[in-house]
């Protein structure tokens, strides 16, 4: 029993609100997934890796509509909310992760390394785009939608990462290996150092 | 019961709303002016929420920042 290999299993939400971590949960539990670490091997914004492919460098394939969807079906893949709107018609398994935005954008200084001089309109620009994609993805039909929260995972792993499982029911993912990859030392104390 | 609270408009506008909510056999100004409220405020929301050219030059700069695009 394995993911369909007529389908394209997507993680996505915006940079920086808990895809990797996802795309480590579904790995733990030996969910297939695919990525490229060479190009962006993990550092101390993503100390797991980030689970990207082209080093999360796919956006600007999904804009030329040159990226090749065929090849990845039956493997999970990162696609985070910009590059969601360019996805062709198809038939797709998305689990959309949402996390504070406030943390979103700490998560990004802190990456860049440099203070937001206009947080307030960069905030909204971003809320917009993750409502837009939000929408996007509960209107598709082409689209079978899981949404998770950053936030409540840390929270609660073991219910939030149930959800997770049942939602891919197709493979018969490891549920403890799972719940036991999310390293709560790690992002509890990213959430405080916030 | 919803809530209610005053605001006072120039008798020349009322007068013009009246005329208006006359025309289009709404007998109440007060509802009359909701209904035109309720309308702008969802245009502008829509307006607001909108995910714009502007929005969309700014996340893409920002992306290419940390590397998330070319």
């Amino acid at each position: 029993m394995g993911l369909k290999n007529d389908t394209n299993y997507i993680v996505s939400g915006l940079e920086r609100s808990g895809t990797s971590m996802i795309m480590q949960i579904l790995y733990a539990g030996g969910v297939p997934v695919a990525f490229d670490s060479s190009s962006r091997p993990p550092d101390k914004n993503n100390p797991k890796g980030y689970y990207e492919l082209e080093g999360g460098k796919i956006i600007n394939k999904l804009m030329e509509g040159i990226f090749p969807f065929e090849k990845y079906k039956g493997k999970f893949i990162k696609i985070t909310s910009f590059g969601m709107r360019f996805l062709p018609k198809g038939k797709y398994k998305v689990i959309y992760t949402k996390r504070n935005i406030e943390e979103v954008l700490d998560s990004m200084e802190k990456m860049a390394k440099k203070k937001d001089d206009n947080r307030k309109e960069i905030k909204e620009s971003f809320l917009k785009l993750d409502k837009l994609v939000q929408e996007m993805i509960r209107e598709r039909r082409d689209i079978d939608h899981l949404f998770v929260n950053y936030n409540q995972i840390i929270k609660n792993p073991d219910k939030n990462i149930v959800e997770i499982s049942d939602f891919i029911k197709e493979v018969k993912a490891d549920l403890n290996k799972m719940i036991q990859s999310v390293d709560l030392d790690l992002y509890r104390n990213r959430e405080m150092n916030f | 019961m919803t809530k209610k609270k005053k605001i006072l408009i120039p008798v020349s506008i009322f007068r013009k709303i009246e005329k208006l909510a006359e025309r289009e056999n709404i007998d109440s100004v007060e509802e009359y002016v909701v209904k035109l409220l309720e309308k702008e405020a969802a245009k502008k929301k829509n307006k607001d929420d909108k995910f714009s050219k502007e929005d969309e030059e700014k996340v893409k700069k920002r992306l290419k920042a940390l590397g998330y695009m070319d």
